[in-house]
Order: structure tokens, then C-alpha cells, then sequence
């Protein structure tokens, strides 16, 4: 090529703004398949990222753990179940805990994987230092992953545990006993007794002056309906 | 810019107009007030007092020329008018960025050099907007970019995201043709080091040193066969590397279809590693499994191979536009059952 291509001579930092504004990840790997300077203009995109969505998206273990690698500065992690079915694993999780952003994050959603357990979990969640919000509901973890959270995450301040028809009043009683800052529990469709419920709240009251949210909507209405 | 800055201004300072020099040495006298919506020319003129004649005109950045200059004062001037209405700006915006890609990129890269951020996301994202959607084949015909991919990641696999048996086929005859490539560089690198070997036994050689009628012609004649049969194995290799060069060139609803792929790594190692490729794809095992079959069969798929490599332009866009439309189709939202939503969708 005789002359050099006007977009060839935009440096690099601006390229990765350009790929920022790609919502689609099928079109960031197109872009990183023109040549190897937008390759890394694309890696760059990644790290520049604080938010990572892949909802509706069919990601696997190993293109999720990709991406995530190279989002250095991710706040916001969302892997929920997709319609193509589930497709990361506990092996997924534990690549994806050993990402440098892993540290930083605030949320993290895995709503509805269905292939996780607590083994991933734990690995996952035991690296996280400022998690305020997480969304573990629809996946089949117990109690350990309750305690684990409870201690790993000092800040946390919401979590959905929607329908973990496997988690029992012990693994939410260390969590209200140690996530101090912790506002809203989301406890639908878990096998939880109503007394139990009403004593976690009685417990959050005593222990701290800020009052929980406990959101068990549809316990309630299956009571009214009975 | 802010009450303060501005407060900062001396008034033998503050003149109607100022000099900037381009990146090719003219000056141009540019009314100050709009000159300063851009954060580069105004740090000078409040920092450095520069710009106030000609003799300390105010030099602006090798990228930005007088073309752009003038696109950018056009867009100041618009901008800096206070009470216009978003709608207003939004409609300017629209028709300013109407340009070809080469002086797109020319803005882009001058607005970035002078700090002059509204500009900078407008034309990024009309520049995203060209990119989205398209092949790389396409991206890089559009802005004339160099192609420096090997041949080698060219024949990598296709993520079989849909299980189609078309691309378990095509993967098939791209994992067969990879293997034909390493067998032909192996090839030549035995035949550079067997240029140098002498092929004849002990025996023959000292019969031909003590001056008997060994005749080395046998030997030769033998070195010729072997070297001829090379040679038709080649010829062999060749056309076939041609025809999966052909089927590489499949396009997918205009869209020609390429993924990098990559071994996985373990874990520790991915974590640190940067040079590792972010989109890529493992292998598929299908490629180089010797299914164990007999040569009849053997020869069946592969003439159903190369019958689907010819048949692959006529009716697969249309099938691959289908699967991508419904993939598109649903931008998911997720939403916790008490109907607030956990975590809205920001890629």
C-alpha cells in the first residue's frame, strides 16, 4: 500500500475509544480480525470497559474468561443464563476469579446459570474485595456459598438468592450477622420458614440501625391464597 | 469554559481574535471566542498568552491541518451560540459528520490532538457506525487497510455456534487442509537437508573411489525417481490447497466468514499473558480425528465436501441470515420477579 491509511495513523488510545462505542461483541471480533493494530486497539476497548453484559449472548467458559482478562478496569459483571441455553460452568468461574479486574468489582449477576455450583462460586466470590451487589438467583448453590459471601463481602448491600431452593436460614443468618451494610435480600421462592424470615429481620434490627429489606412477595401471596 | 477561566483573563488579553499556525506553517486569524471552545487553544491563551499577533501565533498539533481547522471552527461556532436547543444541535451534528471516511478520520484525529471532546465521541461514533456489521474483508476494503493475517489463521475454523453440519463439514475440510500446509513445509525442509545427503551405501562409494565400474548412474537414476515422485505429490498438494483457499473465500450474506483460534491455556498462565487473542476460538476435535472409516466411505465425504464447498455460496446466506436475525432479534433485559431489574444491559 503506497499511502498509509488515514484511520492507520489514528493512534491506538483513540481506536480503543472508537471499539468502546461497539455494543455488539460479534462486531468487536470482526474488528479485531482487520489486523494486529486494531487487535490491540480492540484489547484496549476491553480494558477501557466498566460494565460487561452478556445477556442474550451465547458465551462458553473460555470466550467469557477472555474477555473478562482483559477488562482490567470492570466494575459490573453480568453472566446470566441466556436463551441459548447455559453454557459456563464452575470451571469457568474459576478461570474467570483469577482476572485482574475480579477485585474491583461492585456487582456481579450469574442469575439463573444453572451449570455453577458452590465449588465455582466460592472460587469466584472469595477474590472479590467490593462487592455491593449480587444476583446468584436460579442457580443451585447451598449455604457454603452463603458463608463465603458473608465473609468475603463486607460491603455488600443487595443479593437476589430468587428460587435457591438449597440455601437454609444458617447460610442467611451469617450473612445478615456479616454483611453489615446489607439492605435488601431478595429470599423468593427459597425453602426458608416464615418464622425464620421474621427473626432475620429482628436480628438485622438489633445489630445494626439500618433496616433490611426483605423481599419474600411471593411467600406472602402463596400464604394469602392458602 | 468557566466563569473562573475566564476571570483569570487580563484584559489586554482579551482581543476578538487570535493566530494559529497549522500543521503546514500558514496562519490563520480565528475570532478568540470561538477559538476557545477548543480546551488546547484555550490553555495556551490563558497559560502562555500565546496567539495574540502573528509573530507568536499559536501552534497547533502535526494532525491538525488547515481543512480540518476550518471543519472544526465551523463546528465551534455552532456550538459555542448558547440557547439552542438539543434538537437543534443533534440536526447539525447529523449533517456535519456527512463525509467520506478519509476525512472523517482526519477529524477525528485532529479533535482528539486539540482536546476537543464533544468532537471527538460525535466522529467516533459515526466511524463505529461504519465498522458495525461488517467483515473484516470489508473494513479493510473500506478504509484501505493492510491485510498482515498469515495464511495459516486464514484456515482456521468457524466457531460452530449452531451445530450445523455445513460448518462441521467446512471445519473438517479446513482441519485437512492445515494438515496438507505443515505436511508441505515438513516437505521442504527435508528436501533442503536432503539436497546435501548422499544416498549411496558404503560399498558403492569405495568401489567408485577405487576407480571399479560401480556406476553411479544407478544411483542417480534412483535419486531421480524419488525426486519425480515428490514432485507429483506436490502438484497434488498444491490443488488442493487451492481448492480450500476457494472454499475460504465463502461469504456469508456478503460477509466473509473467518475466527482465529487458539489452544486454551491453563489458567495461571492466561491470566498474565497479553498476547494471548481475546476472540478466540478453540479447535474443533472433528477436524483432525481419522474417523477410522473405510476408503469407500472416506471417499463419499469427501466428494460431499467439495460438492458443499461449491454449493456453499447459493444457499447458505440466506440460512446464516435467518440464524443471525434471530440471534439479534431479542436484546435481553433482565428483570428479578418483583419486576425491578437486577442488572440492565450495557455491553
Amino acid at each position: 500500500m503506497d499511502v498509509e491509511a488515514e484511520i492507520d495513523r489514528l493512534p491506538i488510545d483513540l481506536l480503543a475509544h472508537i471499539f468502546v462505542l461497539f455494543t455488539s461483541f460479534t462486531d468487536l471480533a470482526q474488528a479485531s480480525g482487520v489486523c494486529k493494530k486494531w487487535k490491540q486497539g480492540v484489547k484496549e476497548s476491553l480494558a477501557r470497559r466498566h460494565n460487561l453484559s452478556f445477556a442474550g449472548w451465547k458465551m462458553d467458559d473460555d470466550s467469557t474468561a477472555r474477555l473478562v482478562y482483559h477488562a482490567y478496569n470492570l466494575t459490573k459483571l453480568d453472566i446470566p443464563r441466556s436463551r441459548w441455553g447455559c453454557q459456563i460452568t464452575d470451571a469457568g468461574l474459576l478461570r474467570i476469579s483469577f482476572a485482574k479486574c475480579i477485585s474491583n468489582l461492585t456487582s456481579i449477576s450469574l442469575w439463573g446459570l444453572t451449570g455453577i455450583t458452590d465449588e465455582g462460586v466460592v472460587q469466584l466470590i472469595s477474590r472479590t474485595r467490593s462487592l455491593q451487589h449480587l444476583n446468584v438467583g436460579g442457580t443451585f448453590i447451598t449455604d457454603e456459598s452463603l458463608f463465603v459471601i458473608a465473609r468475603s463481602c463486607p460491603k455488600l448491600e443487595t443479593i437476589v438468592l430468587w428460587s435457591c431452593r438449597h440455601v437454609t436460614e444458617s447460610g442467611l443468618f451469617a450473612l445478615v450477622d456479616q454483611c453489615l451494610k446489607l439492605k435488601s435480600m431478595n429470599v423468593w421462592g427459597t425453602r426458608v420458614p416464615e418464622e425464620c424470615l421474621n427473626n432475620l429481620l429482628i436480628c438485622k434490627s438489633s445489630s445494626s440501625d439500618k433496616s433490611l429489606k426483605l423481599d419474600c412477595m411471593y411467600r406472602m401471596a402463596f400464604k394469602v391464597l392458602k | 469554559m468557566s466563569e473562573i477561566d475566564m476571570a483569570v483573563i487580563k484584559p489586554e488579553m482579551m482581543k476578538p481574535y487570535i493566530w494559529l499556525e497549522t500543521s503546514d506553517g500558514s496562519i490563520q486569524q480565528v475570532e478568540q471566542e470561538i477559538a476557545m471552545y477548543c480546551p488546547l487553544i484555550c490553555q495556551e491563551i490563558i497559560q502562555k498568552g500565546m496567539g495574540s499577533s502573528k509573530s507568536c501565533a499559536i501552534c497547533l498539533p502535526q494532525r491538525v491541518s488547515p481543512v480540518t481547522l476550518s471543519l472544526i471552527l465551523d463546528y465551534c461556532r455552532f456550538h459555542q451560540v448558547p440557547g439552542r436547543s438539543n434538537k437543534e444541535r443533534k440536526s447539525y451534528d447529523e449533517k456535519f459528520i456527512r463525509m467520506d471516511t478519509k476525512r472523517l478520520c482526519e477529524l477525528t484525529s485532529a479533535a482528539d490532538s486539540l482536546q476537543l471532546k464533544p468532537l471527538v465521541d460525535l466522529t467516533s461514533r459515526a466511524l463505529a457506525r461504519i465498522i458495525e456489521g461488517k467483515s473484516p474483508e470489508e473494513i479493510r476494503e473500506i478504509f484501505h487497510l493492510p491485510d498482515d493475517l498469515t495464511e495459516e489463521e486464514k484456515l482456521e475454523p468457524l466457531k460452530n455456534t449452531t451445530d450445523d453440519p455445513r460448518i462441521r463439514l467446512l471445519n473438517r475440510l479446513y482441519a485437512k487442509k492445515r494438515k496438507e500446509l505443515r505436511e508441505r513445509e515438513r516437505l521442504k525442509n527435508v528436501e533442503v537437508e536432503e539436497e546435501h545427503v548422499d544416498e549411496r551405501s558404503v560399498d558403492d562409494l569405495l568401489s567408485f573411489i577405487n576407480g571399479n565400474d560401480g556406476d553411479p548412474k544407478e544411483v542417480k537414476t534412483s535419486k531421480n525417481k524419488k525426486k519425480n515422485r515428490r514432485k507429483k505429490e506436490q502438484q497434488q498438494k498444491n490443488s488442493s490447497l487451492k481448492e480450500a483457499s476457494e472454499v475460504n473465500k465463502v461469504e456469508v450474506n456478503g460477509q466473509s466468514i473467518r475466527h482465529q483460534s487458539a489452544e486454551a491455556d491453563r489458567i495461571a498462565e492466561t491470566s498474565n499473558s497479553h498476547t494471548e487473542d481475546v476472540f478466540a476460538h478453540r479447535e474443533f476435535d472433528d477436524g483432525d480425528i481419522d474417523d477410522g472409516i473405510d476408503p469407500a466411505l472416506k471417499e463419499k465425504i469427501d466428494r460431499e465436501v467439495e460438492d458443499f464447498a461449491r454449493r456453499l455460496n447459493s444457499d447458505w446466506p440466506e440460512r446464516m441470515q435467518e440464524l443471525l436475525s434471530s440471534g439479534q432479534e431479542r436484546k435481553m433485559m433482565l428483570f428479578t420477579p418483583n419486576g425491578n431489574s437486577f442488572l440492565r444491559r450495557n455491553a
